[in-house]
């Protein structure tokens, strides 16, 4: 019979590394989809799966206290994706003043093949949307992410952040407000 | 339903969060205004396109590989190191060797001073008049250790029985705790 959640979750504590295999095939997707939607490419979604699991690894002892095994998983991989985000900010500040510019070419060579189901103006419309979701700052962009995209509940990003239910609202709210802005801008353009 | 009011309420509408009767007065504010009407198919698109947002299927041996990678980098890089209870018994282990080394150095030399007593020469030294010891009567005086440094064959011989003594068991019991500890040795580092 499959195993629960929290099942896997305490034999993982108590050191069944079959339990952390399987924690791994049950959520390796998700955190997969979540960091290629935050930094856009398959090598760093690839680097956000090995880390946050290997981070998780390192702290199963803290994973008796933690509520849900799923938010907990999000903060470990939001929290790394944000530190890449601003290493590749600041890498690219150093190479290259322009690097805020919207379609900067750095960002562009970054990213992964699209889909090949999807339709030319699926694709067109998803790599606006990426762009407009690259000149937000981290957290309204993550919010939008994680909620827009990926689907999670406001409660579970709330969790996943460690604050307020109203932050997440308000966060998503200037983040859906900006991103049809600027999607308008670029229509009109 | 003023148009304000509309516009706040208008992320918890599209995410069907309010509830009926305020619901039902935003549809009606939909029916009668422009622009509220236009803001509200706006964020409705965003929030289908978005949802729409995919991410290319990375296959079935992507994921093998990487859970391979990942098991390695975290239950291998761990197995390859001395889990707590090992170093514990790794720990006894020295700890034993070391009182077996003292015990034989205490046997060594107990032997060397009886071997001396026997054939009525200190090994120690040769001094020409040198006394019998008795070994209950060992002590400074009886054995001057200023005195003397070569020793004679039959000493020699004495000697290594005596480092054969040594030898066994504490000295390999040491070397193996010790290699087992890892003395001298580089812990493995954690791979990237
Ligand atoms: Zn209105």
């Amino acid at each position: 019979m499959l195993k629960s959640i929290p099942e896997l979750v305490n034999d993982f504590i108590e050191g069944d590394d079959s339990a952390f295999a399987e924690l791994i095939r049950r959520y390796r997707d998700k955190i997969y989809a979540l960091g290629y939607q935050i930094l856009g490419s398959h090598l760093d979604a690839d680097d956000v799966v090995q880390e946050t699991f290997v981070r998780i690894y390192r702290r199963r002892r803290e994973m008796a206290s933690v509520k849900y095994f799923s938010t907990f998983l999000i903060r470990i991989a939001t929290n790394y994706s944000i530190d890449l985000l601003r290493k590749r900010k600041s890498r690219s500040a150093l190479s290259d003043d322009a690097s805020s510019l919207p379609g900067h070419i750095q960002l562009d060579l970054a990213r992964g093949v699209p889909n090949p189901s999807d339709t030319f103006e699926q694709k067109r419309v998803m790599e606006e949307i990426r762009k407009a979701l690259d000149l937000l700052p981290p957290k309204q962009r993550l919010t939008a992410i994680l909620h827009d995209i990926e689907g999670y509940s406001k409660s579970e990003i709330a969790e996943a952040f460690d604050c307020p239910e109203a932050t997440v609202r308000s966060n998503l709210h200037i983040a859906r407000t900006k991103l049809r802005k600027l999607l308008k801008r670029r229509k009109d353009t | 339903m003023t148009c304000s009011h509309f516009m706040a309420l208008l992320d918890g509408f599209i995410d069907g969060e309010i509830e009926t009767a305020i619901s039902d007065e935003m549809q009606h504010h939909l029916r009668e205004c422009n622009d509220c009407s236009n803001e509200y198919a706006s964020a409705l698109r965003l929030k289908k396109t978005l949802a729409d947002m995919t991410v290319p299927d990375p296959g079935n041996e992507y994921w093998q590989e990487t859970t391979d990678i990942i098991m390695a980098r975290t239950v291998g890089a761990d197995s390859s190191q001395p889990h707590n209870a090992e170093t514990v018994s790794d720990k006894r282990a020295f700890v034993r060797s070391m009182l077996s080394l003292a015990a034989s150095l205490l046997i060594l030399f107990t032997a060397m001073l009886l071997g001396a007593g026997q054939d009525g020469q200190s090994i120690l030294l040769n001094p020409p008049s040198a006394e019998v010891v008795h070994p209950s009567s060992i002590n400074q005086d009886s054995v001057p250790m200023q005195q003397g440094v070569f020793a004679p064959t039959d000493d020699q011989t004495r000697l290594l029985r005596g480092t054969l003594l040594l030898a066994s068991p504490g000295a390999p019991g040491l070397a193996t705790a010790m290699a087992r500890m890892g003395v001298g040795v580089n812990p493995t580092s954690d791979k990237k």
